[in-house]
């Protein structure tokens, strides 16, 4: 199995994210791409870095021609 | 509503998120209206979990094209690949970031398969409903999409996810949602799973994307299952026992210290069915 991966990916680093009416510490760390890389290495996956595709490929999702549903109101939640 | 361990309720009640409407069905959302920089970002970022940094496009773009080489991998070989993503996707709609997604990348991946082998089913094992792309593909029937999660009326991402969403107009009856009561362990996950595999199955797709989340842990930081990590070495086989063309493309899962196993046990499993 190849495993596609670039250091890139770690640039994004959020400070915050909102929890139940606060600002809470970001769970979206840059060290899960180490634990999931050291993962694949335990099983002999090495990393490939993905080649430049440009935007055309993330344009290339459809258009949704049609909004889903809201099912109804929630009352409660964790994130 | 009671908090999570750890986590203490604000002063005061503020919204995470505001439902998705994209506008009249059969009408795409038009592009923002407003060129200011406030306007665009409440058009194009659904929650506050989709803090933009001065790096953060770079890595957004970047974590889509390990989806798209994944794919592009998966053609080539007729076997299965995997696209370490990050950051994740399967929030993402075609134009809005939610719940840590800005582009959704198994759709990415999905659309690139479909342009190959024209029947295309996305199998979604992460904890949260994966909105954005049941949403990319509700009006389709190339392409199937199931997603196994806890359920929402509880849980992010809340106004989907639920069991009575099966598709619209040519999509209807191709999608189909497997919620999960909070609390569940092994042994409901991975039933969920097998009736996934099942409308897999019947809907006879040529190439398979799991987008996969290991934050159905029961030790992961926003868990609200009871998973253990013996768990992901039988999703892998299960799933690679269907022999399709698989992308597998890396969603959530917040425990830092277990993702690594979780990973290695899904890997072991899927490589000793195929």
């Amino acid at each position: 199995m190849r495993a596609f991966f670039t250091d890139e990916e770690l640039l994004h680093d959020p400070q915050q994210f909102m929890r139940l009416g606060r600002i809470a510490k970001p769970t979206d760390l840059p060290s899960r791409a180490h634990a999931l890389r050291d993962g694949l290495a335990a099983v002999g996956i090495a990393l490939e870095a993905p080649a430049d595709y440009g935007r055309g490929p993330l344009e290339a999702v459809p258009a949704s021609t049609t909004s889903t549903t809201c099912s109804r109101p929630s009352s409660s939640g964790v994130r | 509503m009671k908090a999570p361990a750890g986590v203490e309720p604000g002063i005061e009640v503020l919204p995470n998120l505001a439902p998705y409407y994209s506008g009249v069905p059969g009408v795409d959302r038009p592009p923002c209206p407003a060129t200011s920089l406030v306007a665009r970002t409440g058009w194009y970022i659904g929650d506050l979990a989709c803090p933009l940094g001065p790096h953060s496009w770079t890595s957004i773009v970047r974590s889509a094209h390990a989806a798209v080489a994944a794919a592009d991998a998966v053609v080539a070989s007729g076997d299965a690949a995997y696209a370490l993503c990050r950051p994740s996707g399967h929030h993402a709609h075609r134009d809005r970031a939610n719940g840590f997604c800005y582009v959704n990348n198994s759709a990415v991946a999905a659309e690139r398969l479909r342009t190959v082998f024209g029947r295309v089913a996305v199998l979604d094992v992460d904890a949260h409903h994966g909105d954005g792309t049941q949403n990319i593909f509700y009006a389709r029937d190339d392409v199937l999409t199931v997603s196994t999660h806890a359920d929402p009326a509880g849980y992010y991402p809340f106004y989907t996810g639920y069991l009575h969403e099966r598709g619209v107009g040519r999509g209807d009856g191709f999608n189909l949602n497997l919620p999960l009561p909070h609390g569940s362990g092994n042994d409901a996950f991975l039933d969920a799973l097998d009736r996934g595999i099942e409308a897999v199955r019947a809907f006879a797709p040529a190439a398979l994307v799991l987008p996969l989340g290991f934050d159905t842990f029961r030790d992961d930081p926003i868990s609200v299952l009871d998973v253990d990590l013996d768990a992901y070495r039988v999703v892998g086989e299960r799933v690679g026992a269907l022999r399709l063309p698989t992308v597998v493309v890396q969603e959530g899962g917040y425990r830092i210290d277990a993702i690594g196993k979780a990973l290695e046990g899904f890997v072991a499993g899927f490589r000793s069915a195929r």
